[in-house]
């Protein structure tokens, strides 16, 4: 009892108890808020408001429609629930970069997944993984892209990364 | 003999892929050790080591970050 306790707390969590949470969790959401569970959408508008600050776009979100959106609250809470579950395995450190190279690919990649989240109408959560659960055909395509590209990317890693 | 192969701040699979080039030039006996400060990285490991029945022991030296002990056993 106190050994499960301390695995549910510290992990590693069977893959298969991850996945039926996450499973589970997501219908939480779509009978929620009646649409599939997303994440680079709000990002988009929160991006948009940004570059109107700075001048860069024409178009305006006011920050209190930001607020009131839910995708908002998803996603803060993505991020709230992940530092929460480092700081209840105390393994929560500070990591700072080892290597310049690393740096560069997480950013050249952050930029990548980003555009291309959005010229896709979607990531692979509301791309994917909930393009498939909706038997929208849009998700199927996503998959086989996604196998391309992972492909790709792993034939770069080793060239370049390892 | 022991190693000592440097994975921090590296995410899987390269650590894997490091690990099996190091496996490949160390003789049969010989003692593989990593440290990683990514759970994920320790996890993939293990699993990994597991699957190509190689003995892994993993520990947590301090918090958040983790020793792999991999003995090689066979090629």
């Amino acid at each position: 009892m106190k050994e499960n306790w301390r695995t549910a707390v510290h992990g590693p969590w069977p893959y298969w108890v991850g996945a039926m949470v996450l499973g589970g969790l997501n219908i939480l959401v779509l009978l929620v808020r009646k649409r599939p569970w997303g994440v680079t959408t709000n990002l988009q508008d929160w991006s948009v408001w940004f570059a109107h600050l700075l001048g860069l776009a024409s178009e305006r979100i006011p920050v209190s429609q930001l607020l009131l959106a839910e995708g908002t609250y998803l996603n803060l809470g993505v991020v709230l629930g992940a530092l929460w579950a480092a700081l209840a395995a105390s393994q929560w450190r500070f990591r700072p970069l080892r290597q310049r190279k690393f740096g560069f690919s997480a950013l050249i990649g952050g930029l990548f997944l980003g555009y291309g989240a959005r010229i896709a109408y979607g990531c692979n959560v509301g791309g994917l993984l909930n393009g498939i659960a909706s038997s929208s055909l849009t998700g199927w395509v996503f998959a086989l892209a996604v196998f391309l590209g992972t492909w790709i990317g792993a034939k770069i890693l080793l060239k370049f990364l390892v | 003999m022991e190693y000592y192969l440097d994975i921090w701040g590296e995410m899987c699979p390269i650590p894997i892929i490091k690990s099996q080039r190091q496996l490949k030039v160390m003789a049969i006996g010989d003692i593989l050790v990593l440290e990683t400060e990514h759970s994920c990285t320790a996890r993939g490991l293990v699993v990994w080591a597991q699957k190509q029945g190689y003995p892994i022991s993993e520990s947590e030296v301090a918090a958040g970050i983790w020793r792999l002990t991999i003995t090689k056993v066979h090629d």
